[in-house]
């Protein structure tokens, strides 16, 4: 393919991107963005070095940038420095009067249900210690955001671009489109309440097409880049009512702030792993895997797989709030997209240059660290993304529709040999032992043959569970060669998989039930934690003697009000009651094991006797 | 209204269990030997423990009772309120437990079986309440429609 036919091919499937009210920053060109930016350097305990100033760089400086020589040096782009106070007041007041004015309503953002009165007590203790910590790490000075959108608006006054970056690429018999989409600033954190602003930010999608027998291409598969997920989840067919498509373009909605892709407009809870809670996270899911599973308390029929939720009270919480309600840039939009870039043949400067887009900030958790480009992470090794888009949506292990049916046929001969070497296996041990048993028969009963009869015995015994062993294998080929042919029958007709079976947690936006009671509920979500605290306080100080059960009366009370406003009431009482009378069985059992072993063996003597019985009596 | 026969038999154990702890309620109230007495932190009033054991039980006798004549109904809460009570009961028993109930009174008396009687009674009703024929009929993992008050 050319350069011509991949343009080609990447405008006809070029996304739509719907923004959320509010949303500041939109996909550009990197150019304008690094002209406007200085080169910097940054090593261990050394001030950050200015290599190239903002008045001096451009795109082409990044084709040679400078080789650090050092592990641990970082060199990054530094966009903006923070506004002062008399230019962040004019901000600010501009933007007061255009909220007022409504002149502009798409800049208009207006939070939903507080994430924090979507979640439970330890989830907000969480979130505390997160918050507090960036007191202690590294993080984007407060009012960059602000001197970012000033910088950003006045490149789009001048530019007027939205622009993406594509990239086509074959693959294991599919046709990969790549579309990356590149903005000034990440602003999640201090534009709409989320976990982290950075400079810069770097976004994608893929399509994954193939080729008919009729030399068309045909679209199967989208994956949308959300956050640093990767795999099955990701990804949905074509076909599925969920990618939501104007003609062959499918629609994108983007998070604010964060510009993570999702397929359906909403407010998405989603959840940060802090890597120090990270074992505390793996204890909870065991824990919740034991509570589901083996004391069944949720129905394992009344939720279906993919919706169960992936909810995790150590990770720290944040709403991805990707409403579609604010500009739309795309064909047949209001906002149509300029010539798209190629990055096929990979450019100089994406390739040579792999330090971060943005500033440094210094942060070890690296939320507040600008990213690196399309190919790199941010410690400067190649994305899985960029290297196996096929494995990072988890279409590694899937093969084209077109081909389909002639690899499972290919693989189907494979396991047909399989087959016939186990058989051809089996029929001479079996030889060997019908030989050995003709040996046995003919030692049997002779003194002076004794030890040889046990030898053989032995040697009967292990062919005999060699043999058990093969012959199960080949009952397992037979019925997956059973299977494959149902699968080939099924291909040859045109029929395709369910939409959803290889999904295990689908991102879902929050549904109107669980927005319910607004105000009362975030009122609870912001005073409760607080409340909790000098509750302690005066406990410790006035009752100290029953600080314990102080607490723990306190804590049942503020769950149980918690649960009331979040609907959870019923969930709540029957969770405790059960884990109650699993404390009360333990207990019981501690005081009354032998008692319980007397009565137990009584009644399975009894049972037995009754058993029996009734069988003579039949 | 047709009922199945898990419901009947619940409805029939939660009159069973009201008798229970009507009875225990009754007999520790009067228990004249049980002096261990708890003291309201910070405000300094002192109750018997036996009366604050005795009402409570009481009070779960008597809505025991009306949860069985709602199970009969099956009224879409009834569920939820059964369940209830064998937290209560629960929970009082263990908090009587762990509290050093035992020290109050003589090794293994009538009053130290009643708190293992009310444990082993919880227990074996948690366990039929989340029988999965009565979540069902219950709706238990699921929402009833709106304005449905029975289950049926």
């Amino acid at each position: 393919m050319n350069a011509v036919e991949d343009r080609a091919l990447l405008q006809r499937f070029e996304p739509i991107i719907r923004y959320t009210r509010g949303e500041r920053f939109f996909p550009m060109d990197v150019e304008p963005y690094v002209d406007a930016c200085s080169l910097w350097l940054q090593r261990p305990h050394e001030e950050a070095v200015c290599l190239i100033p903002e008045s001096d760089l451009t795109l082409e400086d990044l084709t040679q940038p400078p080789k650090p020589h050092d592990f641990d040096a970082i060199t990054f782009l530094k966009f903006i420095e923070p506004l002062n106070i008399a230019e962040l007041a004019a901000y600010e007041v501009k933007r007061v009067r255009e909220g007022l004015t409504r002149s502009d309503s798409e800049r208009m953002f207006r939070a939903g249900l507080g994430r924090l009165a979507r979640v439970g007590y330890v989830s907000r203790f969480v979130d505390a210690i997160f918050s507090i910590s960036l007191l202690a790490r590294g993080r984007v000075p407060g009012d960059t955001a602000a001197a970012a959108a000033i910088a950003y608006e006045r490149i789009l006054a001048r530019d007027g671009d939205y622009r993406y970056y594509g990239r086509v690429l074959r693959q294991e018999g599919w046709i990969v489109l790549q579309y990356w989409f590149f903005y000034a600033f990440n602003n999640w954190r201090s534009g709409f309440y989320g976990v982290n602003d950075h400079e810069a930010d770097w976004e994608q999608i893929c399509i994954y097409l193939y080729e008919t027998e009729e030399d068309e291409v045909q679209p199967e598969w989208v994956a949308y880049a959300s956050h640093d997920f990767s795999g099955d989840d990701l990804r949905r067919r074509w076909d599925d009512p969920e990618v939501e498509k104007v003609g062959e373009h499918p629609v994108i909605y983007a998070s604010a702030g964060s510009h993570a892709s999702y397929y359906a407009p909403g407010e998405y809870l989603t959840q940060i792993e802090i890597s120090f809670l990270s074992p505390l996270v793996r204890i909870t899911e065991h824990l919740k895997q034991v509570w589901r599973r083996s004391l069944r308390q949720v129905s394992e029929e009344s939720i279906p797989p993919e919706q169960e939720s992936n909810f995790n009270i150590f990770r720290v919480p944040f709403v991805d709030y990707a409403r579609g309600d604010g500009r739309s840039i795309g064909p047949g939009q209001e906002q149509e997209w300029s010539e798209p870039i190629l990055l096929n043949p990979v450019p100089t400067w994406a390739r040579e240059y792999r330090g971060l887009w943005g500033l440094y900030a210094r942060d070890p958790i690296s939320g507040e660290n600008a990213p690196a480009g399309p190919l790199y992470d941010r410690d400067g090794t190649l994305r899985r993304s960029w290297y196996d888009p096929l494995g990072w949506a988890g279409l590694d292990k899937v093969p084209p529709p077109a081909v389909a049916l002639v690899r499972l046929q290919g693989h189907r001969s494979k396991i047909q040999e399989q087959r016939m070497d186990l058989l051809s296996e089996i029929a001479v041990k079996h030889r060997s032992l019908t030989g050995l048993g003709l040996e046995l028969q003919a030692m049997h009963g002779k003194p002076h043959l004794k030890e040889a009869y046990f030898a053989a015995s032995e040697r009967v015994a292990a062919l005999s569970d060699e043999l058990a062993i093969l012959r199960a294998e080949v009952g397992t080929l037979d019925a997956l060669l059973e299977a494959f042919d149902t699968q080939a029958t099924r291909l040859e007709a045109g029929k395709r998989a369910p939409l959803r079976f290889h999904i295990s947690h689908a991102h879902h936006p929050a549904t109107a039930a669980e927005l319910r009671m607004r105000r009362a509920a975030e009122l609870w979500a912001a005073l409760s934690i607080g409340l909790m605290m000098v509750a302690f306080v005066a406990l410790a100080l006035f009752s100290r003697e029953h600080l314990v059960g102080g607490l723990v009366v306190l804590l049942s009370l503020f769950i149980f009000v918690e649960a009331g406003f979040r609907g959870r009431l019923i969930r709540l009482i029957s969770s405790v009651t059960t884990a109650l009378a699993v404390v009360a069985a333990l207990v019981l059992l501690f005081e009354f094991f032998w008692e319980m072993v007397v009565v137990i063996v009584l009644l399975a003597g009894g049972y037995l006797m009754l058993e029996n019985l009734r069988e003579l009596w039949s | 209204m047709r009922r199945p026969g898990v419901v009947i038999v619940l409805a029939v154990l939660l009159i069973i269990e009201a008798i229970i702890f009507g009875s225990v309620g009754f007999f520790v109230y009067q228990a004249a030997e049980l002096v261990w007495a708890w003291r309201v932190p910070v405000i300094g009033v002192e109750f018997l423990a036996r009366h604050v054991v005795g009402a409570v039980s009481g009070g779960l006798a008597v809505v025991a009772l009306l949860t069985s004549f709602f199970f009969f109904r099956m009224h879409s809460n009834a569920w939820v309120v059964a369940v209830f009570v064998q937290g209560v009961a629960l929970l009082v028993s263990l908090i009587l437990y762990v509290g050093n109930a035992m020290n109050y009174v003589s090794e293994r008396s009538i009053y130290g079986y009643l708190i293992y009687f009310v444990m082993l009674c919880g227990v074996f009703m948690v366990i039929y309440l989340n029988h999965s024929e009565v979540r069902l009929v219950f709706r238990v993992d699921k929402e009833l429609p709106r304005g449905r008050r029975y289950a049926r």
